[in-house]
């Protein structure tokens, strides 16, 4: 491997291809040295030029600014795809882990150039530290079939590899749907696995995807009324609602009575949101004589009936 | 068509200790067609990272350890009845979808102890250590008890064994109909064969390779001819749609088929699983529904129906049940106090107390079985393993 500086009229750049690892955009002082080491570019001799395997960001930016070369790392031609491959991945896994997509995109290409099985199950073990088996590499390679805003959204979060998986297995509507929430409303993390994961039992439950739900989420998201984490947190109840609809029936109940318990300002109630546990607790926190009054109204007025009726419902 | 489980067995491996026992030349016979390897020890199956496949694969040693013990039951504020499980084969040719042990015994094969000496020894050593108790000791905690040739053979010995015990019962746990082995040797009532049960419609799509719901009572009939006492399990209760019609029909096949002054108890559990086994389950059973139902997390951390769901499962079965004169001791397994209450109108104060209904319960039923009239502080002290004639309230 050589560093050449290589005219960018002979780099081809197939700009339908995402390429394999991810790379840092962020190159507002490209003509520093500094950067040819932080962020290089690799390329790979071919017969008529040269082929990118990293830093295809960095070459789109040069095109744009009619730049004329590109200092670049390069392979030569009687390297095989497999070992530059790995050599892109050293670089990569130098400063980071590789992304489960990237993984992804590695078994796709591994299968394009015909690698061995015994060449892609080591770069497999590389990037992920995984053995292969073909069941997993399965998972792995429908990644490659997320939408670009749903890969983007799941880096930026670092979602963990089931989350990947998660967003993979869920059929295309909601598919759709998850990457229309990401899009609109930037969940948390676990707020977009809460919804995919309940998305996903729906589903599974019922053997087909609930088309009159989807529908009334689908409306929701595309509401112009309510901030964003406001969609979302109704979006979640209904989800809910549908997953569980025995539990929250019964959570609307609890909540029905707790509200006609007129609470003193300072006080609380707490219970187990699952009901597994029967039981309530009670705080109070008292800081003056007109605090003790009214706690004092409460236990003695109508709390001892409402809170049996509430202990009861738990 | 339903494969005796017997049959799945394509390989056995014996250690050499375990070439020397009766029992395992017994096992040998009953696998003509098995491959026999012999290897100096079970290391030898995690040395060699041999695939897991219990189910075909048979491992023939000694126990190591304890084989007889509390059943581990689950933690408060959940109640456990204080069985005693004896386990001797570890792992279970069935292929139930909901079955821990598939997940939990992460092992190359079933295991099967064939020094049953020492496993009785162990046994007797529990029995006599508390001689006010009545203890129920089983098999079928961590495999089931007559699905294999291998654990009947070991089965049999153990219903001789009860034979001559004054304060324990032996409880043969199983989803087969496999019992022509058991029907003819004396037992002196000391030996309750039992069933776990559910729907047909449950048994197709979660139990694939158990024996028929209609077999299983029919075999069950079949012991209670054979002078056998008879227990059954609802366990795990699954929430199905139109459950309440499927464990109906389930609870009138049961009473037309067994007399119930012929059973001993009656288990209620509802689905339970750790966490973790959701998505094992979902991997290796695509088709199965019972990941989906109303599962929460429980106090136990365990996976289980909503309390006011169960509660309503429980209500509509227990109720049923009970319509009988002379109806069985019915009781929960793993449940909580607040589902006691609601279903039974009465909560066992303490494991230990859910020990005494046990035997209070076979000595009003079964006269004759249990020697003594458990009179409950002195059985809960004896049964506490107290000597102080405190109760300890954690048991």
């Amino acid at each position: 491997m050589q560093i050449k500086t290589v005219e960018l009229v002979h780099v081809h750049l197939n700009d339908s291809w995402p390429g394999i690892f991810e790379e840092e955009d962020s190159r507002n002082d490209r003509l520093s040295p500094r950067n040819i080491f932080s962020a290089p570019v690799f390329l790979q001799s071919e017969v008529n030029g040269y082929k990118v395997l990293y830093g295809f960001g960095e070459i789109r930016t040069l095109q744009k600014s009619k730049a004329q070369t590109v200092p670049a790392f390069v392979i030569p031609r009687n390297v095989s795809f497999a070992s530059a491959l790995n050599i892109v991945a050293d670089f990569v896994l130098h400063s980071r882990p590789a992304w489960p997509v990237e993984v992804a995109r590695c078994l796709a290409e591994c299968q394009k150039h015909n690698v061995t099985t015994g060449k892609k199950s080591n770069l497999f073990k590389k990037l992920t530290g995984s053995e292969s088996t073909a069941a997993l590499e399965e998972r792995y390679l429908a990644l490659n079939r997320l939408d670009p805003l749903l890969i983007q959204f799941l880096i930026e979060k670092k979602a963990p590899l089931k989350t990947w998986f998660l967003a993979t297995e869920l059929p295309v509507a909601s598919q759709n749907l998850a990457q229309k929430i990401v899009t609109e409303s930037r969940p948390t993390l676990s707020l977009f696995e809460e919804i995919c994961r309940n998305l996903l039992d729906i589903y599974r439950r019922e053997a087909t995807e609930p088309a009159e739900l989807l529908t009334e989420l689908q409306n929701i998201v595309d509401s112009e009324a309510g901030s964003s984490s406001e969609k979302i947190e109704i979006l979640r109840m209904k989800l809910q609602e549908h997953r569980f609809p025995h539990l929250t029936q019964h959570r609307q109940e609890v909540l029905g009575i707790l509200e006609k318990i007129k609470l003193p300002t300072s006080t609380r109630i707490d219970y187990d949101k699952n009901f597994e546990d029967q039981s309530l607790s009670i705080s109070a926190r008292i800081k003056t004589a007109d605090d003790l009054e009214k706690f004092r109204e409460f236990i003695n007025g109508p709390a001892p009936s409402q809170l049996k009726q509430l202990v009861e419902k738990l | 068509m339903i494969i005796p489980a017997d049959r799945l067995i394509k390989k056995i491996y014996l250690t050499a200790e375990s070439a020397e026992d009766e029992l395992t030349d017994e096992i040998l016979a009953a696998y003509p067609d098995a491959e026999k390897i012999a290897i100096d020890s079970e290391k030898y199956l995690s040395e060699n990272k041999l695939p897991v496949d219990p189910k075909r694969v048979l491992l023939l040693t000694r126990s190591k350890g304890e084989v007889v013990k509390d059943c581990p039951g689950t933690a408060a504020p959940y109640l456990c009845c204080r069985y005693q499980v004896i386990n001797q084969t570890l792992n279970c040719p069935l292929d139930c979808t909901y079955c821990i042990l598939q997940f939990y015994l992460n092992q190359p094969a079933t295991v099967v102890y064939t020094d049953y000496q020492a496993i009785i020894a162990a046994t007797e050593q529990r029995i006599i250590s508390q001689p006010r108790r009545f203890f129920r000791f089983g098999t079928g905690e961590l495999g089931d008890s007559l699905a294999l040739s291998a654990s009947q053979f070991f089965a049999v010995r153990l219903i001789d064994f009860f034979t001559s015990q004054t304060n324990a019962l032996l409880e043969l746990k199983t989803k087969t109909d496999r019992i022509s082995r058991i029907l003819d040797r004396p037992h002196d009532g000391r030996t309750v064969l039992s069933w776990s049960l559910n729907p047909a419609v449950i048994k197709r799509s979660e139990e694939r390779l158990a024996a028929p719901v209609e077999r299983r009572i029919k075999a069950a009939a079949k012991a209670v001819k054979h002078g056998f006492m008879v227990g059954f399990h609802f366990d795990p209760i699954i929430d199905i749609p139109d459950w309440e019609k499927h464990y109906g029909a389930l609870i009138d096949e049961l009473y037309e088929n067994i007399d119930p002054a012929r059973i001993a108890w009656i288990s209620l559990g509802s689905l339970r699983f750790p966490p973790s086994m959701k998505e094992k389950i979902i991997a290796r059973y695509p088709q199965s529904k019972i990941p989906y139902g109303e599962l929460i997390r429980g106090q136990d951390q365990k996976m289980r129906y909503f309390r006011l769901r169960r509660t309503g499962l429980y209500e509509f079965i227990y109720a049923k049940l009970n319509r009988v004169s002379n109806p069985p001791f019915i009781y929960f397994c793993m449940e909580s106090p607040a589902v006691w209450q609601a279903v039974c109108g009465f909560t066992p104060k303490s494991n230990v107390h859910l020990d005494y209904l046990f035997a209070e319960s076979l000595w009003r039923r079964f006269p004759g079985l249990v020697s003594q009239k458990p009179e409950r502080p002195v059985y809960e002290n004896a049964a506490n393993g107290s000597v102080s004639g405190k109760i300890n309230p954690e048991n």
